[in-house]
């Protein structure tokens, strides 16, 4: 199985290029499947979320691999302690009459996900997503 | 990449070109150049996307306040030229039921 690790730089200034060698990763892996811009733009906001939370000396690494028929991105940060699975979805119609800009991102990447998991562990923050493979036809 | 809008006065509307990227990198600098232009006006905007080739939730966030400074002046916002990829999130955050889109400008102006 084909495991590939991105070192992530950790400021908003890179992300086209954070964006670009997601792309290249996910097609390396599964192709471009029906899912691919979503699941960047997932990637990309979890990223986001790390920067503006964290501190200016955190690292961030994006492992991608196919497993059967998902494939599994882990975002690993050593920024302070944070579960966004626990974070809650705003009621985005309510926020919208409320002219309110804040929580889009969360929704997000809530949505996209197949699966979302959180763990921390020696000192970072784990993010698992799980996309399902869709089958060639 | 650079952030580029630029603003057309056609009849009673504006039409706001925009090119680049709508990420949390460029979408302060959108949310500022468009929202200072539209306070200094009075007329229905067309926001033209067609020239944007990604909006993360930043730049769907950067259009709110500027939807606000329309609906105080009781003038209407809409947005055309989205590519399929950002059509996908923009249906996604139920955007729809905030702001209209069209395929493209002459669309959009016949709508309003």
């Amino acid at each position: 199985m084909i495991k590939i690790k991105l070192n992530i730089e950790p400021n908003i200034e890179s992300l086209e290029k954070t964006r670009e060698s997601v792309n290249n990763a996910i097609i390396q892996l599964v192709g471009d499947q029906p899912w691919l811009y979503e699941l960047n733009l997932a990637i990309e906001e979890v990223i986001v979320n790390i920067i503006d939370h964290g501190s200016k000396a955190v690292t961030i690494n994006v492992t991608l691999e196919r497993k059967n028929n998902e494939l599994v991105v882990e975002i690993i940060d050593t920024s302070i302690p944070f579960d966004i699975t626990k974070k809650e979805v705003p009621d985005l119609q309510k926020h919208y009459r409320e002219y309110k800009n804040r929580g889009l991102g969360v929704f997000l990447i809530k949505n996209i996900a197949d699966n979302l998991k959180y763990r921390y562990e020696n000192g970072k923050n784990i993010l698992t997503i799980i996309k399902r493979i869709e089958a060639k036809c | 990449m650079e952030l580029k809008i630029d603003f057309i006065k056609d009849n009673n509307i504006v039409i706001a070109k925009v090119e680049g990227i709508l990420d949390a990198h460029y979408a302060p600098q959108f949310e500022k150049k468009l929202s200072d232009y539209v306070k200094q006006i009075n007329n229905n905007l067309i926001i033209d996307l067609s020239g944007v080739s990604h909006i993360a939730s930043a730049g769907f966030g950067a259009l709110m306040p500027i939807k606000n400074i329309q609906d105080s002046k009781g003038k209407k916002i809409v947005l055309s030229g989205l590519n399929d990829n950002v059509k996908k999130i923009f249906n996604l955050l139920g955007f729809s039921n905030v702001i209209k889109e069209y395929k493209n400008i002459e669309e959009a102006k016949s709508s309003l």
